[in-house]
């Protein structure tokens, strides 16, 4: 599975002159995992939900295996990309986590016993089946975190985006997820400002400025330019 | 602060009351949807001033709950916040309609008395029987059985959002105010100069918290429709609790138990 954005311009009020993304053009390969860094405000969070046709382009195309994703396309493009927002709590919304987990497969259409598997067994593998029953404003951050991305593992995607995964963690959930993470076999494209996450998650990085991509290409080569992340507000 | 905490926490009981296992949550959700309305509808179908008729109407809690193990604490305060609005309404009787019914003792009792009385017993019994729904039933099958019954799904999702969001809304509004207090020492309420800046807030939060949940949802899936969990078709113990159940009710109906009881003692 490819995910690609081609000349890809947003911009949030036609009268304002300015664009959160202009001509931003990428794609990610099957497994790749590519962190999204920039300063707040570069232009990450409104990319990300471009890539998922929650925002509308003004010009460019989203694509799906080459393919350019139409209004008709979404929601097949949906079920196959993920996206993790950077709030956990604006993605709970059901009463309890069980719930919330199947909500994305009963959208779907899938028989009740496969949910309840498939659910049964995202939970286990994030190690929060003992709070399937409990409410989801109830969680800790690091649960609703791992919650939040239950209900997303559980429409099996191919890609994963995630808005700034580690906020609002402490150290141990965060080297949790970390490692949650790194044993997923879905391509990523991580929008974060933790360099430290981007360097042991991602072998490959895109910096973006002012809604541009700035930088392309290794992390390790990236994030050891000095001047270039500085001159990115990073 | 204590009452947006409690706000929230009494969302939580109800719906945590609705995941129990008796005898009464095992029961259909249409089989006690549909038992609520004909209960409710019954109720309401009493003349103004039938109280005694309206009296035996207490079967329907004083079984069900403790067979559902709600907690009569729970709902007796929910409830409590519905009678004011019909002693509100009830008020007016007592003072407009002064007419003697009948003469009890040294006591006269007035048409308005009777009309007030009985104002709020079908408030009581009405509210106590959604309440008793809701405490047994996930909020998520109540409105898909309400699909099933005809219900526009649009206004089904408008329930079923609002119920969400009032948790968002509450929560916002709970943070707002704690980040107010900790900056106004002394103060124990919002101080009205400060009210329409709160509320305006408030308002352009919840907005921007919904159009996030909502984009959160459309990510998932999410068009329009809202998918609960399936139920399985109702059995032999939901279909006999139905039949007696609304023999009970229409028997109640048209044979006032509470006159032929009080016949019996004379």
């Amino acid at each position: 599975m490819k995910l690609g954005a081609e000349g890809v311009s947003v911009k949030y009020d036609a009268e304002d002159a300015s664009h959160a993304l202009r001509n931003v053009t990428f794609s990610i390969q099957d497994g790749e995992r590519v962190a999204l860094l920039g300063a707040n405000g570069a232009g990450k969070s409104t990319l990300l939900l471009t890539l998922v046709g929650v925002v509308h382009t003004e010009s460019g195309n989203v694509t799906l295996d080459d393919t350019v994703t139409t209004k008709e396309t979404l929601s097949d493009l949906r079920s196959k990309v993920g996206m993790a927002f950077q709030n956990p709590d604006n993605q709970l919304f059901m009463p309890s986590l069980y719930e919330d987990v199947a909500f994305g497969p009963r959208n779907y259409g899938l028989p009740e016993p496969e949910i309840a598997s498939r659910a049964n067994a995202v939970l286990a593998r994030l190690g929060i089946s003992h709070l399937k029953e409990r409410m989801t404003h109830r969680l800790s951050g690091g649960e609703k975190r791992l919650a939040a991305l239950a209900g997303i593992l559980v429409m099996e995607p191919s890609v994963l985006l995630m808005d700034e995964p580690t906020s609002f963690l402490d150290g141990r959930s965060r080297r949790r997820l970390i490692e949650i993470l790194s044993d997923l076999p879905q391509a990523m494209l991580i929008a974060t400002h933790d360099i430290d996450l981007a360097s042991k998650l991602c072998d490959r990085t895109i910096l973006l400025q002012e809604g541009q991509i700035r930088a392309d290409g290794a992390t390790k080569t990236i994030l050891s330019d000095a001047a270039l992340i500085e001159a990115c507000g990073l | 602060m204590s009452a947006l905490r409690g706000g929230i926490n009494g969302i939580d009981s109800l719906e945590r009351l609705a995941m129990g296992d008796s005898p009464i949550h095992r029961l259909h959700p249409a089989v006690k949807l549909a038992t609520t309305i004909a209960y409710v509808l019954v109720v309401l179908s009493f003349p103004s001033q039938n109280v005694s008729g309206l009296m035996s109407f207490i079967f329907y809690p004083a079984i069900v709950m403790p067979l559902a193990d709600v907690s009569y604490r729970l709902l007796l305060a929910r409830l409590a916040a519905a009678l004011p609005f019909s002693i509100f309404g009830g008020v007016g009787n007592l003072i407009l309609l002064r007419d003697t019914a009948f003469v009890a003792g040294p006591f006269s009792v007035t048409v308005g008395m009777l009309s007030f009385v009985s104002i709020m017993q079908k408030t009581l019994l009405s509210v106590l029987a959604v309440l008793i729904l809701v405490a047994t039933t996930p909020f998520a099958d109540i409105t898909r059985q309400l699909t099933r019954l005809g219900m526009p799904n649009i206004i089904c999702l408008q329930f079923v959002m609002t119920y969400r969001y009032l948790s968002a809304l509450i929560s916002e509004a709970y943070s707002m105010f704690t980040a107010y207090k900790l900056r106004s020492p002394n103060t124990r309420m919002i101080k009205m100069k400060d009210m329409g800046s709160f509320l305006g807030q408030l308002v352009l939060r919840s907005f921007d918290r919904g159009e996030n949940i909502y984009q959160a949802m459309k990510c998932r899936g999410f068009l329009g429709i809202y998918h609960g969990q399936a139920t399985a078709a109702p059995i032999f113990l939901d279909v006999a609790y139905s039949i007696i159940f609304l023999s009970v009710l229409f028997t109640l109906r048209f044979f006032n138990l509470s006159l032929f009881l009080g016949g019996l003692v004379k």
